[in-house]
């Protein structure tokens, strides 16, 4: 893991004011970022904690009907919720299948569609030629075969 | 803001108050480990998939792998916080007695996990523990004495 400095955001306009500087990175859950720190896939120079700003985990009816469930809000909250668990029966079964309980103890449900893909090469400890993950690497030149995906993206083959 | 690769930081582990410096990319599992020398909790897999470092953050059970001691600042549970007074916790007298564990590797873990599913109320039936206990591997594969040990506790507690 590359070194960076920490610091735990006080609101939220400092929290996006000082995340627009380059290399840096937002700190929620951390059950992705953590990996991917450990990963070399992210190396971000700073680290901003936003995980404590306050307000921003509610769940919540709206008046015009519909629910609004707070970025920080984490996995199992929101599945258990009692709103949730009740009228929205099919997002609460569905959260509750992922991951484990510990890690949805920790997951929020806004960081939740930021993770990456899963694909093995990309999260291999020793760096592949990926390109998903080195974009600027010449994987196809370095003796790589690759085929395309059902969704055009281009993977390495074995 | 006070961005720090060497943050200062405060915590409560297992009821006793601890400051220490630290690199900023310790995770809580580490800082346990090899800062605050309690060893209980386990490195398995380090990427939160096997459960082996189940520890109680604020009292919710979570991968102490996943998660940063700079941003664990607060009250956290180690299997060495669990038995009071030289007592074992139920959930641990219960892994003995239904012989829950081979090599017991994954038990720190296994019975943090079980200590806060019977406090979340969630075990019900076998194959709701199974279900919530599926973050905690075993490779000996005591799963069945596992959930017999919970079941245990749960029919202890029914009956007082």
């Amino acid at each position: 893991m590359e070194t960076f400095a920490y610091a735990r955001a006080a609101n939220v306009v400092e929290a996006l004011a000082q995340g627009a500087v380059p290399e840096t990175a937002f700190l929620a859950g951390g059950t992705e970022l953590l990996n991917w720190l450990r990963l070399g896939i992210a190396k971000p120079a700073r680290l901003i904690d936003i995980a404590r700003l306050d307000g921003l985990a509610d769940i919540a009816r709206l008046p015009n009907g519909g629910l609004r469930i707070g970025a920080l809000a984490r996995l199992n909250d929101v599945a258990l919720n009692d709103i949730v668990a009740g009228e929205y029966p099919v997002l609460s079964r569905a959260i509750l299948k992922s991951a484990s309980a510990q890690l949805r103890n920790l997951a929020t449900v806004g960081g939740n569609p930021l993770q990456k893909t899963r694909c093995g090469y990309f999260r291999a400890e020793d760096i592949l030629p990926c390109t998903a993950r080195h974009e600027s690497t010449l994987a196809p030149f370095q003796g790589v075969k690759h085929a395309t995906t059902p969704s055009g993206r281009r993977r390495p083959m074995e | 803001m006070q961005f720090s690769s060497n943050p200062k930081i405060a915590l409560r582990v297992n009821g006793a108050s601890y400051e220490c410096q630290i690199d900023a990319r310790t995770t809580l599992l580490d800082l346990l480990r090899e800062h605050l020398q309690l060893t209980g909790s386990k490195k398995g897999c380090n990427f939160g998939e096997c459960g082996a470092c189940t520890v109680h953050l604020n009292g919710r059970r979570v991968n102490a792998c996943l998660v940063l001691a700079a941003a664990a600042e607060s009250d956290v549970t180690t299997i060495e916080g669990l038995a009071e007074n030289g007592r074992l916790h139920p959930v641990q007298q219960a892994f003995i007695d239904q012989d829950a564990f081979q090599c017991g590797y994954c038990t720190p873990g296994q019975v943090m996990s079980a200590v806060a599913l019977i406090r979340e109320g969630h075990a019900t039936t076998p194959a709701e523990i199974r279900e919530w206990m599926s973050g905690n591997i075993c490779r000996c594969s005591s799963y069945p004495q596992i959930v017999a040990a919970i079941e245990a506790v749960l029919a202890q507690e029914k009956g007082t």
